[in-house]
């Protein structure tokens, strides 16, 4: 894989502007040097020639896809097999790529490749640089991709298969992966500027400002929300909490190894470090054996949730090479590696899936898992994997820094959100194949289960499910099978999509005396995620925050003050340390009623994100296809802000915060000594409290949201109203000065043959040139 | 015979590629080949002074990373 990038231009400074033959997207060239973009005439008829061989191929993928959304949605009868989710999906990413990205590519985003990319003019061996369309890839997805697209789909399977599976192949295409492409173009063409920057820079003072502390509120809440995850599926679980713990011990002797022993060997420490990590899985089941052993790795949910503050403090305070570098390799190398195995795990094995297409919770809101109706609350349940807000900040600011061409934004941008889509299929298969009966008994809170065998077998009957099931002999086969002591409202998702991951890979591999591997593999796999978004997060919000108290003490702007970067990181880890504590301490379940503001967060931070680049498409004219950001928009923002108000305004107390926290507040006044699933004083107090804190970020992020929304609208009126006058100031344009290219890469996965021919003759004029001296300070 | 020496000559071939290119695919995508970009990089920059030699340049690059943290999401 060599990265085919020509001489960094010096930047900056001293490169005129360029006038005469670069300012359109032509051929011309300096001196002998080849063009940097492909002729727009050669590139269109690519496009339109169609020869009987490709009208098949896509003949065969709509046929194949519409076979597959058949057996899903349509026919009835016998058990639908997972292999259909596999091709519905795949034909109808690839029509949507082919044919959907590449319409907003022609007419909303028009690329430029004569244009030098920031990774071009801005190249520094570090952040900029021109990085390889196709590792390139790797990196967005390994930086997109999280625990997130695996929790939510396993959540949303209450409602059955279909729901979930239509949200997140139609959310990615129309929403997720258009927002991920657009605000990765447009932060590219302002040199890899932030989407709080763009805020500031396109919306103004009120509208940026609102941006940036809406982002720095939901990163606190979604990094509270994914510790949970992982207090919960580690909580009176010792082979859990001892592998995972392991995994410090071995990302610092990784970190040590590469710094002090053999410097840069990153592969081969990587392959030590996986080796170590499946030891550790091992060793975590003579942990589990032993009672002595098994006692010592026995937490409490509290102290697991101590351990992660006190954690998430310590790692980000840490140097970067220590901890968070090594880690972030084994995170990398389990992710690929996993999220193929299981792809290659499902097509091989095809399981059954035990789910009803709609079950009746589609249509009411008392759902176990979680409260609220299908409309809005399964739209903000899934956010990553359909769309997911958060990937605004690494499409800006991270990635635009490497792209190597205007053109393969689509690639990276558009494509890496489909696999990501693809991951939260996957997880909602492993989610729908396990029984139904197990799924509700793992599921459904303490308060409703006792925890106990009885009392969820108890529970999920009394569900009046059709055809589903709980016997305690079951559940406790299950907890045994998997080297659990109970699997019993083991919430948050996590514990289910590993039971449904050991049922698919023991059948690969191993069999079912693999189950507890592969079951604390998987818990292993999530944990690892988790535990590097929280203490990267961490870091990023900590920066935020730093940055905004240095507009008022500027101090603070100075990122080698040590007590600054400690009192900044407490604070952080204090925000979404008390969320932490709270979920774990909820007298009503914690993750059920926190979940919905995860999703309703990272949504928000989608709808800003889409209302910057609804500004900035106006601002460039492009008011014919605005409603290609226009569409997503509107919808994440009715889902939303509907959600929010119900959150809000709700008088059912399992959906409304208020409702709830008025109902025990009444409770409490009354005299009550035990109210609902509260059994003491002390839990009403928590609940009151906790409702409290709940209902008031509601109205924090919503009221943030519809700002910066309202704001966009304006600016976009503004523009439309303008028209006519691309001078006029409300049409003013914030993409940092063209400066042409000196260097050519195709545009996606394979080169076409005039791509081709494109970088042989620059590979061609390499060898003629070869190390151009130019004058720099590198 | 002569025939079957040679097919598992090429078959052995095949597979030694088809594992270089993973190993650099695997590589790349762990960013296990920052430094070999760094010497490229400073090579086209055309610098008097030598580049920095691999442990100095991992050090520098974990140093600034200290001070431009990188998010991952969800």
């Amino acid at each position: 894989m060599s990265t085919s990038y020509g001489p960094p231009s010096p930047g900056g400074a001293g490169e005129p502007t360029p006038a005469g033959p670069f300012t359109g997207t032509t051929t011309a060239t300096a001196g002998d040097r080849p063009p940097a973009a492909l002729d727009p005439e050669v590139l269109e008829r690519e496009d339109r020639r169609w020869t009987p061989g490709k009208i098949a191929l896509w003949v065969a993928i709509a046929l194949v896809g519409a076979l597959g959304w058949f057996m899903l949605a349509i026919a009835r009868g016998e058990a639908v097999n997972a292999i259909w989710f596999v091709f519905a999906a795949v034909a109808t990413y690839l029509i949507a790529y082919r044919f959907y990205s590449k319409f907003i590519e022609n007419r909303l985003v028009r690329p430029d490749d004569t244009r030098a990319t920031p990774a071009e003019y801005k190249a520094n061996g570090k952040d900029f640089m021109p990085t390889d369309r196709r590792v390139l890839y790797g990196h967005h997805f390994a930086a997109i991709a999280g625990a997130g697209p695996l929790v939510g789909p396993v959540l949303a399977a209450q409602m059955g298969y279909l729901p979930g599976t239509i949200w997140i192949i139609v959310g990615v295409i129309l929403a997720g992966a258009v927002q991920d492409y657009l605000v990765l173009f447009f932060s590219m063409r302002r040199g890899g500027r932030s989407l709080g920057q763009m805020a500031r820079e396109d919306l103004g003072v009120v509208g940026g400002t609102a941006a940036i502390v809406a982002t720095l509120a939901i990163m606190i809440i979604i990094t509270a929300i994914l510790a949970l995850v992982v207090v919960n599926a580690l909580g009176e679980s010792p082979w859990g909490v001892f592998s995972v713990a392991m995994t410090i011990p071995i990302a610092l002797f990784m970190g040590v190894y590469l710094r002090y022993l053999r410097p840069g060997k990153v592969m081969e420490v990587s392959v030590i470090g996986f080796a170590l990590l499946m030891l550790a899985i091992i060793a975590g089941g003579w942990v589990a054996e032993n009672a002595a052993w098994a006692e010592v790795f026995t937490l409490e949910r509290t102290t697991i949730a101590w351990g992660i503050i006190i954690y998430g403090f310590v790692a980000a305070i840490l140097p970067v090479w220590l901890l968070l570098a090594p880690r972030d390799y084994l995170s990398t190398f389990m992710k690929i590696g996993v999220i193929g195995l299981l792809a290659i795990a499902i097509v091989v094995v095809r399981p059954e899936v035990t789910a009803p297409a709609v079950d009746v919770f589609a249509s009411r809101s008392d759902g176990p898992v979680f409260p609220g109706s299908l409309f809005p609350f399964l739209f903000v349940t899934i956010a990553c994997g359909a769309l997911s807000g958060f990937h605004a900040l690494i499409s800006s600011g991270t990635t635009p820094k490497l792209l190597e061409k205007e053109r393969q934004a689509r690639f990276i941008g558009y494509g890496g959100m489909l696999m990501e889509s693809f991951v939260a299929i996957m997880a909602l298969v492993a989610a729908v194949t396990i029984d139904r009966g197990l799924y509700f008994a793992m599921n459904s809170s303490a308060a409703v289960t006792q925890g106990t065998v009885e009392g969820a077998a108890a529970f999920v009957n009394s569900l009046g499910l059709t055809g589903v099931n709980a016997d305690p002999a079951m559940l406790q086969a299950t907890a045994e099978a998997v080297g659990e002591e109970s699997v019993v409202s083991r919430t948050g998702g996590a514990p289910t999509l590993a039971v449904g991951l050991a049922n698919i890979l023991a059948q690969l591999f191993g069999g079912g005396g693999m189950m507890s591997f592969w079951y604390h593999f998987a818990i292993m796999f999530e944990a690892l995620f988790i535990l590097t978004a929280v203490d990267a997060g961490t870091r990023v919000a900590r920066f935020m925050l730093s940055d905004s108290l240095g507009n008022v003490f500027p101090k603070f702007k100075d990122t080698s003050w040590r007590v600054g970067a400690w009192l900044t990181t407490a604070i952080m880890v204090a925000g979404w340390g008390a969320i932490l504590y709270m979920g774990v301490t909820d007298p009503l379940g914690g993750i059920n009623t926190l979940f919905p503001l995860f999703g309703i967060a990272n949504q928000l931070l989608a709808a800003i994100a889409l209302a910057v680049c609804l500004t900035i498409a106006a601002k460039r004219g492009s008011f014919q296809y605005l409603w290609i950001i226009a569409l997503p928009l509107a919808f994440v923002t009715v889902i939303t802000v509907y959600g929010s108000i119900l959150k809000i305004f709700s008088p059912v107390p399992a959906v409304g915060y208020w409702a709830q926290n008025s109902a025990f507040r009444a409770a409490k006044a009354s005299g009550a000594e035990t109210f609902g699933t509260a059994r003491t004083p002390e839990a009403i107090d928590a609940v009151i409290r906790n409702t409290f804190i709940q209902g008031s970020l509601s109205i924090l992020f919503v009221v943030l949201a519809v700002i910066v929304i309202v704001t966009a609208l304006l600016r976009t009126a503004q523009a439309f109203a303008h028209r006519g006058d691309p001078e006029h100031p409300s049409r003013h344009d914030t993409e940092d000065p063209y400066r042409p290219a000196e260097m050519y890469a195709p545009a996606g996965l394979v080169a076409s043959p005039p791509e081709k021919e494109l970088q042989r003759q620059w590979a061609e004029y390499h060898r003629a040139h070869p190390r151009p001296r130019r004058h720099s300070h590198g | 015979m002569g025939d079957a020496t040679l097919l598992r000559q090429e078959l052995r071939h095949l597979l030694r590629r088809v594992a270089d290119a993973l190993g650099r695919a695997g590589r790349s995508v762990l960013t296990a080949d920052k430094y070999e970009h760094y010497l490229k990089y400073h090579a086209s920059t055309g610098c008097e002074h030598p580049p920095m030699t691999e442990a100095e340049f991992w050090r520098d690059y974990h140093a600034w990373q200290d001070d431009n943290p990188q998010g991952r999401c969800c």
